[in-house]
């Protein structure tokens, strides 16, 4: 990376297209997807624990339902670090933060996809 | 972390009382707020009675009045009176503008006068601008080219190329707009806010440069650029009602079509 010299002199450039572009594509992505799964919440409704788990479990449903998890929370990842770079500054733990939030998003992503994956399989 | 408390001799505390004299017949109060770096006192805000039958129509003429009249200690700048120069920038009932371009008719009751938010204070209503020109020196506020230009002549641009221009140079600097920005009070020694982005947009615009993926690269960063969250503060507030904010998203456009 290239030393930054606009107006910042104490550490390099970092590049924030990418972040802002996957913002935006992600928020469109959960937007479809979120259409879809309130269709299969609402079809939830008529069926026992075996149909729904069925449902769910279906490969399609399965895996728009991962899509769905793992796309909303790095979209939610993204959003927090926004917030987390605009009020805390790099010399009160910034990084750390930041750090602390990706490992809870991970987790959560991690036990939610293995929950649909238990359904699923 | 966050600070919750304000900082030791920092609370703005009730000044001084500048009465009109007896003749006057149609007073306005203007509270003006005073700190001077030579005492220890806190920033008080003052109140001046200005009879305005005897008084310009600007709060900048009021401001010249009472500093002419009744407390030569109160320091602003100001030069142009007619909204060229960018000096006298403060913010008055709320609102960050050009003292020489906000009209007394058009605040009501108190005027009240600060300056510009979130900004070091010299003395009274002088903010140091040091890190807003610090910035704008950083982003080459010049023509660059590779080449010279024709020989005895000026290197032209056809009225469309120029049009693009239009809505960026009419910029006086006044820094309005980064001193209203949530995002520029909160990240100033990064985020270059939006007066700044504006000059970087109007040069990357500019069809004579041959520098603009160079400014692009240098622009793309997380905070330098990126802290503009649109909300668009500062195209409300800009005096000479420029958009800030469509420069700024011109900006992330110019770099995502790359």
């Amino acid at each position: 990376m290239a030393e930054h010299s606009a107006g910042i002199a104490h550490r390099r450039r970092v590049p924030g297209l990418g972040h802002w572009r996957w913002q935006r594509y992600s928020a469109v992505i959960i937007l479809l997807l979120m259409v879809y799964f309130v269709i299969m919440l609402a079809s939830l409704g008529t069926l026992d624990h075996a149909g729904a788990t069925g449902l769910v479990g279906h490969p399609a449903n399965a895996l728009a339902l991962a899509a769905l998890v793992g796309i909303g929370l790095w979209h939610g990842t993204l959003g927090l670090q926004v917030v987390i770079e605009d009020y805390i500054s790099a010399d009160g733990g910034r990084h750390a933060v930041l750090m602390m939030v990706r490992v809870v998003m991970g987790l959560i992503g991690a036990a939610s996809l293995w929950a649909i994956a238990r359904v699923a399989l | 972390m966050a600070e919750f408390t304000l900082p030791a001799h920092s609370k703005i505390t009730s000044g001084d009382h500048y009465p009109a004299s007896d003749a006057a017949s149609n007073v306005r109060v203007f509270q003006i707020y005073r700190w001077s770096p030579d005492d220890d006192d806190n920033p008080r805000v003052d109140r001046f009675e200005v009879d305005l039958d005897d008084c310009g129509p600007m709060v900048l003429d009021a401001l010249i009045k009472i500093k002419s009249e009744q407390d030569s200690s109160l320091t602003f700048r100001r030069s142009c009176r007619e909204g060229i120069c960018g000096s006298c920038s403060m913010n008055i009932d709320g609102t960050n503008t050009l003292a020489c371009l906000k009209s007394i008719e058009d605040v009501t009751g108190d005027v009240k006068i600060f300056p510009l938010p979130h900004m070091p204070v010299v003395k009274d209503l002088v903010p140091d601008l040091s890190n807003a020109y610090r910035q704008l020196a950083s982003i080459e506020p010049w023509l660059k080219t590779d080449t010279d230009a024709p020989d005895g002549e000026e290197r032209l641009q056809s009225p469309a190329e120029r049009e693009k221009l239009d809505g960026l140079w009419e910029c006086v600097l006044c820094f309005s707009c980064s001193t209203a920005c949530p995002s520029y009070w909160w990240n100033s020694d990064e985020y270059l806010g939006p007066a700044v982005l504006l000059q970087a947009y109007r040069w990357v615009a500019d069809s004579r440069d041959d520098h603009t993926a160079e400014r692009l690269d240098v622009l793309d960063d997380s905070f330098a650029l990126y802290r503009c969250h649109t909300i668009m503060n500062c195209a409300k507030t800009c005096p000479k009602g420029l958009n800030p904010g469509k420069a700024i998203a011109s900006i992330k456009s110019e770099i995502a079509s790359r």
